[in-house]
């Protein structure tokens, strides 16, 4: 006999079962139900109602100018603000990695203090912290770097601060594993090769853990596009992302057939940016 | 030629001290050994030379210019790290000329130089390499070719051989040092082998717990230790607790021996240690009495094929004599002998 062959019988599959009944009960069904609902008939005058159908109307509707623009200023936030958060982020990790062990956990915790705000005490503070009345901008004029308080909210800078601002800590947990795995004798040795430590940080560092970098700039990206809150609380209605548009229709308009639609069609898009943006990754290292 | 000159380096980490007050003058062209146990400050002591360590104070001066205070990436030197610190994601030849591109070397002069330091450590041919397709020994020699790639002024290894196999060890060693004396370098390699301190090295800088014990060629460290640590340290000793008596005698127990000479300054009464060669110790038959010589028993014989080891008891002292298998002493567990300290074997250091 083998010892390689397969296991027979339903005990050693067991393990498996977990995992398949959760993903079944609470990804595969709801996931089904909401495909076949967006195929689904809306009659004109019913709110909350849909009669069972096939037909591509909600499909359809994509094509309209709104819907276009509303998806791509999501995706421009999204890749923008993932962008930020890694730009920022990634030197923070890096120089916190390279303390001593008290003052890194420390800063460790206050991110994960952070990180247990909720989205929507975070924009709300923004909103304020922006505002005209009783913003930041009162402390600039006060310093003499303003002429009068400037109101900041809501608006494009806004809703970018605030994404920005949210993701940070997610940024900073993502990346710091491998930052501290980065051994201290790699970044000494370009020294003792002539570099100064900025070509160091530029032509060993960033190289080495540009895949934890993508990694981290991937999920930022997917994460973002899913925003509600924050281009709610700090964006006029064009910086609307999409998952507002997806629950106007389901709450507010009651269509929830164009809102399974609208569901499956942004998560196709998330998906193929996502294909691009590993393939593009993955181009970079071999390089 | 002026070479590389420590005065009165410390370094402190918090309460740690890791290098106190370390005076050194290495000649340009030698090669030098820091040898010394674990956590003895040698490693610290070659980071504080290649400036990946600032010195708490003192001063470090290469060929007359004080460096103290210059950065790493402006000193010329060339290390290998013990981890070797290759760059995982160049190949081999971006591995070696990584501080020629710093430089702006045009790539192929780059390219052609990565062959010529490749032929120089003898791995032709794997330019192209990925560093995770090298075994351990070649991934040895490519840190080695990106240390010197850049010509510099002070060669230094930090325990480099530690995680090769014995025989790659030793094999590598003698072309290290081949290496050397071809270029002509400064070299300061950093072990806690004495073995591979004594075959390559010009001079051996033993240290133990953050100081300099002793500075001098290999032999010199081997014949004349200058304390008990060194001579405990460099090969096997006896070490044997004595008094002073006079210039040329030491008593031990109720024995006096003959000794070529005492520490500077000892006096009668003082407390020294009487340092001896396992190979110097020799294994008489017992009554032969004469001065030098006590009697003992053996306790127990270890025949290792090179060597015999005798494993004496004479009253209170414990003390090993090897011989090679020739001149074999005929004596068996238990058996009653004599026991020679040849004068002119004996070293005195201090306790």
């Amino acid at each position: 006999m083998s010892a390689h062959s397969r296991p027979r019988g339903l005990v050693p599959h067991l393990p498996f079962a977990w995992p398949a009944l959760m993903l079944g009960c609470f990804f595969l069904v709801p996931f089904a139900i909401m495909v076949v609902v967006s195929f689904f008939h809306r009659p004109e005058s019913g709110v909350g109602t849909y009669e069972v159908g096939f037909e591509f109307t909600h499909y359809l509707r994509f094509f309209s100018p709104l819907f276009a623009r509303h998806i791509l200023i999501t995706i421009e936030f999204a890749a923008v603000a993932a962008l930020l958060s890694v730009l920022v982020g990634f030197p923070f990790t890096y120089f916190l990695s390279r303390f001593r062990r008290r003052p890194q956990v420390l800063a460790l915790v206050f991110i994960l203090c952070v990180l247990s705000l909720s989205e929507v005490i975070v924009a709300y503070s923004w909103s304020v912290l922006l505002s005209r009345s009783a913003g930041i901008s009162n402390f600039f004029v006060w310093l003499g770097l303003l002429a009068k308080p400037a109101s900041w909210t809501p608006g494009y800078g806004a809703v970018l601060f605030g994404l920005t601002y949210f993701n940070l800590p997610f940024a900073v947990l993502i990346m710091y594993p491998q930052c501290t795995r980065l051994d201290t004798e790699i970044t000494e040795a370009a020294r003792t090769l002539g570099a100064s430590p900025l070509r160091t940080f530029f032509t060993v560092v960033v190289p080495m853990l540009w895949p934890t970098i993508m990694t981290a700039a991937i999920v930022l990206f997917v994460f973002t596009m899913g925003a509600f809150v924050t281009p709610q609380w700090l964006g006029r209605p064009q910086h609307w992302m999409f998952a507002i548009l997806i629950s106007d229709q389901a709450l507010t308009r009651g269509n929830l057939p164009f809102a399974s639609a609208l569901s499956m069609f942004f998560m196709a898009i998330t998906l193929a940016l996502v294909a691009l943006t590993v393939r593009l990754g993955r181009r970079k290292i071999e390089r | 030629m002026p070479g590389l000159e420590l005065r009165s380096v410390s370094k402190r980490f918090g309460p740690l001290t890791a290098v106190e007050a370390v005076n050194l003058d290495l000649p340009a062209g030698k090669f030098i050994s820091f040898l010394g146990p674990s956590g003895c400050g040698k490693t610290t002591l070659l980071r504080l030379i290649a400036g990946l360590e600032t010195p708490s104070s003192g001063q470090v001066v290469l060929e007359d210019r004080d460096i103290t205070a210059l950065p790493t990436h402006q000193r010329n030197i060339g290390m290998v790290f013990q981890s070797l610190a290759l760059f995982p994601h160049l190949n081999v030849w971006n591995n070696i000329t990584y501080g020629l591109r710093i430089r702006g070397m045009p790539q192929a002069d780059r390219r052609r130089r990565a062959g010529e330091l490749l032929e120089m450590v003898r791995l032709p041919g794997v330019e192209e390499r990925d560093i995770k397709q090298l075994s351990g020994g070649q991934r040895q020699r490519v840190a080695i070719a990106r240390a010197l790639a850049l010509e510099p002024t002070l060669f230094l290894l930090d325990e480099p051989l530690s995680a090769l196999d014995a025989k790659l060890r030793e094999e590598m060693q003698v072309e290290l040092r081949m290496l050397q004396e071809r270029l002509g370098i400064t070299t300061i390699i950093v072990t806690h082998d004495q073995r591979e301190a004594m075959t390559m090295s010009d001079l051996v800088v033993v240290m133990s717990t953050a100081e300099v014990q002793q500075v001098g060629p290999p032999l010199e460290i081997y014949r004349s230790p200058a304390t008990a640590f060194v001579a405990d340290f460099i090969g096997s000793s006896n070490l044997l607790d004595a008094q002073c008596v006079d210039p040329s005698t030491v008593r031990i127990g109720e024995s006096e021996f003959s000794v070529p000479s005492v520490p500077e300054g000892a006096r009668s009464g003082d407390a020294l240690t009487l340092t001896i060669r396992p190979e110097d110790v020799h294994v008489l038959p017992s009554g032969d009495t004469a001065s030098n010589r006590l009697p003992g028993r053996v306790s127990f014989v270890r025949d290792v094929g090179a060597s015999v080891e005798l494993f004496l008891r004479c009253g209170e002292l414990e003390l090993i004599s090897i011989s090679a298998p020739k001149d074999r002493p005929e004596a068996r567990p238990g058996d009653d002998v004599m026991v020679e300290l040849p004068a002119e074997s004996c070293v005195v250091v201090r306790r």
